[in-house]
């Protein structure tokens, strides 16, 4: 839909945006990790010629959060900083630089308390906790299934892992233009989710929220880095109200990194137990995330921490026990996969290790312990369509898997993973009973078609999706279609862009609106057959235009347990990876040769989008297997916040990706059509954990898989200790007694 | 996005108004060329100068010539982009110094940076290459403010921030001369001598003098290679570059060898210790091996980037083993 406006630079992202009179605000950020806040004198920056208006804490009280559980982050700091970069002013000034003079003037004194860095650390929870209830902020512990295993075990194996925080690194940094017109508050924001933040504006500010209006303009990536409502959509807002003229905070690289949001690192600790054939009888999952200084969506990541494991394989008795710990850090919350590559990571490669041990081969031993279609899963989430095994078998093929397994030379080695993914989540964050996505067609005198959309494209292609539905429902040209999305005055309700929900939910709606227009049009001209240009224009004559809509609603109830609304979706897309690789084992450094990538896709509406998402999924995956780390000094500081010093992966490293696409046609998506946005990121990183080991016969067990842990492991191998890099055991957690969800729950319905 | 603080711009028509531009302004003006290593230092507000005088515009600086006996002779003028350099037909011979033109930064700042700036770029150090907030966050250190300290390796009293550029090592292997041209008039010298053991001021170029070319003799080199340890194929600097010049004669002998090492210190420099280690015989996997391992004892990296200093240091023999192994399968 828009490639071309983007490639030439005429695409309008926030900061392109420029309104008269409008002023520049700046936010000024803690230098602690952790500190009270003693005093904050704004007179000097406020005295300052061309500053026009200054914000502290107090000026905007109001808890928020992106959960209706977790309302504990104030736009700026009120008592405590909690993170080194959290913000604790703002200004807005005519100019930018002026802004930034003011910040300068602005005193601070802060009386540091020692900070909570590690893991480790909160558990330990010596001195000031980061919260004042602690640093355990979520403990969960459920137990599905059968509490025992159908059968006597004959073997079981335990592993740990870590995976590294790392975080989305859009090429668009945040921006928001706030202005107030007639007590109506507007703003343009650089954000994946609309809707939820009118909701989050119109609270702060004690408004209804149709007197909050938010437009997401182009947005140039988001990865769920743009869900969560942040200080800058809420100080450009309160700023612009108090100068009385639009304000425009745009963040720098730096600031973005600690807008944050990102990958949680977990240690997590696995085992499971099998018969000698390999057959899966039990598996405990637990998991430990490092969640940062506030909630964001850190509970829903605290669940689904051990939410979709069993949508790939069959559980019989499964224990999931994860918890999340704040600590002096920007909050971590949900990026592509959310909750679920950690412990994907950690779930593929400890069935790599078992496949080993019982001397079977790594797809063999998948393929027998494989989720069917239409079926129900231990932990009751609802599986429809499902091209798995499909999935497997031609990744194997195609990558000649059985052919190179344990046969490559020293140095080079192929390894295998699955994943799968929501197509959607089938409950709002806010509960509710409305449908999740609407759309609205409006035909208008011309034979015009305007399809309102509130899904918000932020470099994903979900305008193409929607359009792409109603042209095909229509019968006309995608080119013949305008749209108007992601503006909450002028387009219909939709939860926003995440959960991989768009173009299942979206697509949905805009599909059941183009048939209903398409209804309404054939009515008018008596059902004669005829294309639907030449009925629209006969249709519209009378009235002048025609409407219709369309919304969607994931068909499903969640069981009825703590916890039960983390994982169900209306459908799951699935996917199979095999990467190869080649090692050199003097510098440590990994060259991925090859990904073979199968993917269940449904249907793909589109195709080059669908194989982009994979290609970009796979690019970003690689990053955080072999570079990226969201890592911080012992003052508290980031390591290297900036886009040369935060490694991600170039396109150089960027191996060729083979592509193949399940069509397994789901009945409830739009024409098939499942999710690709975010499960393709899943199985990559340990596909490429065991290629490693494949070829040098080291465990990289955390991640990133740098050179120098590679030489390390190197070295353990040629010592005679257990080759591999990885955590030890698991931390000494207060869990609760796990609740027991048993396979089927009395007068529970789970419809499809 | 981060922006440049005020400065004032000036455009030099020629060499000498350039050198009378920067004597009238005195030491709060800067030069500029691509601009790529300074702007981004001015915007960080790491370097701060009132004046930039811009010499992109000076013929004098500009384009690559051969002279001397055979032509044996090629100066580059320190206004050639390095896209150029790294693909020049006059630099054909000379693998090293196009290898590391090649590897710098990415395509589209090989088309801006120049090989002066390259030459005269600034110490790098993951403690000062931050913003103003972030290193007055962490507290300024000897080098990013009026600090005292040394964040990199405690207790320190010099600043041992890191010259990361890939083209001074292909240069030292290849035995190469730069030209200065100041108010004192020009000076020649060895590209060695211009750089000095100090991380906060890693030249010895004065106020007011402007690199005006380099000299490659072929007599002095005529094999070379070039190879850099980074994190990623493009856009990192090196944390170790390892460049290597021989001259051998139809036997095999070495008559002359040069190994420089950049990346690991404040300045690059010609580890001699392992380059005589190969003066006299036909390189052999011994000679190979034992110069290799030199390297790694002569190079003190410390924890100043983005790779651990152990790792650097067992990556030179790993790197130097390597460039001695390719110039040992060519034929000489
Ligand atoms: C993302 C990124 C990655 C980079 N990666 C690398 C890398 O891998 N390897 C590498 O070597 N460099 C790298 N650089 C640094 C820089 O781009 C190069 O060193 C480049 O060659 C500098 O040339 P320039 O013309 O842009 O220098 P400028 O920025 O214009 O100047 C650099 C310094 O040299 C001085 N100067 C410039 N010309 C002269 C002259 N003729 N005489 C005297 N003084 C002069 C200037 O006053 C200034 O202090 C990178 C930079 C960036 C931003
Ligand atoms: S080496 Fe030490 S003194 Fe020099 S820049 Fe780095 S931290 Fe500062």
């Amino acid at each position: 839909m828009d490639a071309f406006s983007k490639a030439v630079g005429r695409a309008l992202y926030a900061d392109d945006l420029r309104l008269p009179g409008m002023l520049y605000g700046k936010i000024l950020r803690s230098p602690h990790p952790h500190a009270r806040i003693l005093s904050l004198d704004t007179r000097q920056a406020e005295s300052l010629p061309g500053v026009r208006a200054v914000v502290t804490g107090r000026g905007l009280p109001v808890p928020y959060g992106i959960l209706p559980v977790s309302q504990d982050e104030t736009a700026l700091a009120m008592e405590k900083v909690r993170y080194v970069g959290e913000p604790v002013a703002a200004v807005a000034a005519d100019t930018e630089e002026t802004a930034g003079r003011a910040l300068q003037l602005i005193r601070a004194e802060y009386d540091p308390l020692p900070p909570v860095l590690s893991l480790e650390e909160a558990i330990r929870g010596k001195g000031e906790p980061v919260h004042a209830k602690g640093n355990l902020h979520k403990a969960v512990s459920l137990k599905f299934g059968d509490a025992n295993p159908p059968e006597e075990p004959e073997y079981t194996r335990e592993d740990a892992f870590f995976y590294e925080g790392n975080t989305h690194l859009p090429l668009e940094e945040h921006s928001a233009l706030a202005l107030w017109k007639k007590g109506r508050l507007v703003l343009y924001s650089s954000t994946q989710t609309p809707f939820h933040l009118r909701k989050i504006l119109a609270k702060v500010f004690g408004l209804p929220e149709d007197a909050v209006r938010v437009i997401a303009p182009k947005v140039g990536g988001g990865f769920g880095g743009k869900l969560d409502p942040f200080a800058h959509d809420l100080c450009a807002s309160k700023l612009a109200r108090d100068a009385g003229r639009p304000v425009k905070i745009t963040l720098t690289r730096e600031e973005v990194f600690y807008c944050h949001r990102g990958r949680h690192p977990a240690w997590m600790n696995i085992r499971t137990s099998w018969k000698k054939t390999g057959e899966l009888l039990e598996m405990r999952f637990r998991s430990c995330l490092d969640g940062g200084a506030y909630g964001s969506f850190g509970v829903v990541c605290t669940y689904y921490q051990g939410g979709l494991q069993p949508t790939t394989y069959r559980i019989p008795s499964y224990t999931v026990e994860s918890a999340r710990y704040f600590t002096n850090k920007p909050p971590c919350g949900p990026k592509r996969g959310h909750g679920t590559p950690q412990p994907r990571f950690a779930l593929e490669a400890h069935l790599d290790k078992v496949a080993e041990e019982l001397g079977l081969g790594p797809v063999e031993l998948r393929l027998k312990n494989l989720a069917p279609p239409d079926s129900t899963t231990v932990n009751r989430l609802r599986v429809t369509s499902s091209g798995l095994r499909e999935c497997v078998e031609k990744a194997a093929e195609a990558s000649g898997f059985r052919d190179k397994f344990r046969k490559l030379p020293y140095g080079r080695g192929i390894g295998f993973a699955l994943g799968s993914y929501l197509c959607g989540a089938a409950v709002p964050i806010y509960w509710n009973e409305d449908p999740h996505s609407r759309v609205r067609i409006r035909l208008d005198a011309k034979g015009g078609i305007t399809v309102f959309s509130g899904a918000t494209d932020i470099g994903q292609g979900s305008d193409t999706v929607v359009v792409w539905a109603v042209a095909e429902i229509l019968g006309v040209p995608p080119e013949k279609i305008r749209l108007v999305a992601a503006d909450t005055d002028r387009t219909p309700f939709d939860l926003g862009t995440y959960s991989s929900r768009v173009t299942y939910m979206a697509g949905n709606a805009a599909r059941e609106a183009a048939e209903n227009l398409l209804e309404k049009v054939y009515r008018r001209t008596g059902g004669r057959r005829m294309p639907f240009e030449k009925a629209a224009r006969i249709a519209v004559e009378k009235e002048g235009a025609l409407e219709s809509w369309g919304s969607y609603k994931p068909p499903l109830k969640p069981a009825n347990f703590k916890g039960s609304g983390v994982g169900p979706s209306p459908a799951y897309s699935f996917c199979a990876c095999a990467a190869q690789v080649q090692c050199d084992p003097r510098t440590g450094r990994v060259r991925v040769e090859r990904i073979t990538f199968a993917h269940d896709i449904g249907r793909a509406i589109h195709r080059p989008s669908v194989e982009g998402q994979i290609e970009g999924a796979v690019h970003m995956a690689l990053g955080e297997a072999f570079l990226e780390e969201q890592t911080f000094h012992p003052s508290g500081l980031h390591r290297g916040p900036g886009i040369l010093d935060y490694k991600f992966l170039s396109s150089l490293e960027m191996p060729e990706v083979k592509l193949i696409l399940i069509e397994s046609k789901d009945p409830g998506g739009p024409f098939g059509a499942k999710e690709v946005g975010q499960g393709p990121l899943l199985p990559v990183i340990p596909a490429v954990a065991n290629a490693i080991y494949d070829a040098l016969g080291i465990r990289m067990d955390k991640t990133p898989f740098t050179p120098e842990n590679i030489l390390l492991a190197l070295e353990r191998k040629s010592c005679g200790r257990i080759p591999r890099v990885g955590p030890e055991g698991f931390p000494d957690i207060p869990f609760p007694e796990p609740t027991h969800i048993p396979a089927s729950l009395p007068g529970e319905t789970v419809p499809c | 996005m981060l922006r440049l603080p005020a400065f004032r711009y000036f455009s030099a028509r020629n060499l000498g108004e350039a050198v009378r531009m920067l004597m009238d302004l005195g030491p709060e003006a800067t030069i500029l060329a691509g601009g790529t290593d300074l702007l981004p230092k001015m915007k960080r507000r790491q370097i701060r100068c009132k004046a930039l005088v811009d010499i992109r515009l000076l013929k004098e600086i500009s384009g690559l010539r051969r002279t001397g006996e055979n032509g044996g002779e090629v100066h580059i003028g320190s206004g050639v982009p390095l896209a150029e350099a790294a693909s020049h037909p006059l630099l054909e011979e000379w693998d090293a110094v196009r290898q590391a033109a090649a590897q710098v930064a990415t395509p589209s700042i090989r088309n801006a940076a120049t090989l002066g700036g390259n030459l005269c770029q600034d110490t790098r150090c993951i403690f000062v290459d931050r913003s103003e907030e972030w290193r007055a966050a962490l507290g300024f250190c000897l080098k990013s403010g009026d600090g005292a300290v040394c964040h990199a390796a405690p207790g320190a009293d010099r600043c041992r921030a890191v010259f990361s550029g890939d083209i001074a090592p292909a240069l030292m292997a290849a035995a190469a001369r730069v030209r200065l041209c100041g108010g004192e008039g020009t000076r020649l010298l060895p590209i060695e001598e211009l750089y000095r053991d100090d991380g906060r001021v890693g030249l010895t170029r004065k106020h007011g003098e402007i690199l005006t070319e380099v000299l490659l003799d072929r007599r002095s080199c005529r094999e070379s290679v070039y190879l850099k340890l980074r994190r990623r194929d493009c856009f990192d600097f090196a944390l170790l570059g390892v460049a290597i010049g021989l001259l051998r004669d139809q036997a095999g002998t070495v008559l002359q060898a040069r190994i420089a090492l950049g990346g690991v210190s404040p300045v690059p420099f010609l580890a001699w210790e392992a380059s005589r280690t190969l003066l006299g015989n036909p390189l052999t996997p011994e000679s190979v091996a034992e110069a290799a391992s030199i390297c790694a004892r002569l190079a003190k990296p410390i924890s100043n980037a983005d790779a651990s200093p152990s790792y650097r240091k067992r990556m030179a023999a790993v790197l130097v083993a390597r460039g001695l192994e390719e110039l040992l399968r060519k034929p000489s």
